[in-house]
């Protein structure tokens, strides 16, 4: 994919580089997404905190 | 038109949801006490940025306390707030951005050009997103999407803001300054390409990034950098007069921008109450 900006031959080691990374992280990323529960709970905040949160 | 805009740049701490809120609320409170209609913080501001061993417990839908936050406060301060978070939808993650409005809608944009060890934690996202709003047409961009010249090129002529949460690091070591060797030229297009966008595009773009300290690290090459974030966030004022910048510290940059908007029923001529005429503004928070 071209860049917005000429980065001459660091910009072709960067494509490279974020190509096999992105086939690396691919498989690790799908390996945890099907550890993950299909329905998702969300973080919760302390009362004080969402308080703190909702004053004026 | 002329609204008075802000780009939050603020340290985030890895995965402590409750501080890096309760910080962001009191620089969104600065920004409303500047007069600010439309606010800007960083890339993943609520959970940090960095290789987490999981950001699935930090991630959110969109009833999760960040967006839930961002809503309330968009609607009782009557400010458009657009804010990085990690978001949960089914068993996915991505790197995402919401864009709140006064009158209650919001809308997400994912990141699609993932970088680096990003590609091991979030899913990209697909499509680019233009979001109407009573001020404009607002395109999306989070961080990395900027060095991509196909982002910009999907916005052409279809948008009149561009909007850009990022965590740029700097890409040299914080102690002794020496950029990396493949790396080291990337920081510095953190200030090169928001102005370049305005002036291309034509449209404001505001730029929010953190600062701080920081890790790079880089998959494969097993290389870690004792990095720091770029700071240098930005307000560039499309082709109108020069980019107002912060410097790497946390700050809240306030400066007016000019929407010609094509939808609008206000345009060239009309402007905001807010916003004073002419007048820019950089407010450091201490």
């Amino acid at each position: 994919m071209e860049f917005y900006v000429p980065l001459g031959v660091r910009g072709f080691l960067l494509r490279l580089g974020t190509f096999v990374i992105g086939i690396l992280g691919g498989v690790v990323y799908r390996q945890a997404a099907r550890r993950r529960e299909l329905i998702p709970s969300n973080p919760s905040l302390s009362v004080a905190l969402a308080e703190i949160l909702a004053t004026e | 038109m002329k609204i008075q805009a802000a780009a939050i740049q603020m340290p985030c701490d890895i995965l402590d949801l409750p501080t890096n809120l309760q910080r962001a609320d009191e620089l969104i409170r600065t920004a409303r006490d500047a007069g600010s209609e439309l606010v800007v913080l960083p890339e993943l501001f609520n959970t940090g940025y960095s290789l987490c061993p999981d950001f699935g417990p930090c991630s959110e839908t969109a009833e999760g306390p960040t967006l839930s936050y961002l809503r309330q406060r968009s609607r009782r301060w009557k400010m458009a707030i657009a804010a990085g978070f990690v978001e949960r939808a089914g068993r996915h993650l991505f790197d995402s951005l919401a864009f709140c409005t006064p009158d209650g809608e919001m809308q997400i944009y994912r990141k699609r050009n993932l970088v680096f060890w990003e590609r091991f934690r979030f899913h990209p996202g697909r499509a680019p997103l233009v979001m109407s709003t009573p001020f404009g047409r607002v395109g999306f961009g989070v961080c990395a999407d900027m060095i991509y010249r196909r982002v910009w090129d999907d916005y052409r002529g279809r948008i009149d803001l561009a909007v850009v949460a990022a965590a740029w690091p700097d890409f040299a070591n914080r102690d002794t300054g020496r950029r990396h060797w493949l790396l080291g030229h990337i920081g510095p297009l953190s200030t090169a390409i928001p102005e370049k966008v305005a002036l291309d595009l034509g449209i404001p773009v505001i730029f929010a990034n953190q600062c701080g300290e920081t890790q790079t690290t880089i998959p494969v090459l097993r290389t870690t950098i004792s990095d720091r974030f770029a700071g240098q966030s930005s307000i560039c004022d499309g082709r109108h007069g020069s980019p107002v910048r912060a410097d790497r510290e946390l700050s809240v940059l306030v400066a007016p921008i000019t929407l010609h908007s094509k939808r609008g029923l206000k345009s060239w001529s009309s402007m905001s109450p807010l916003a004073s005429a002419g007048s820019c503004c950089g407010s450091e928070h201490s």
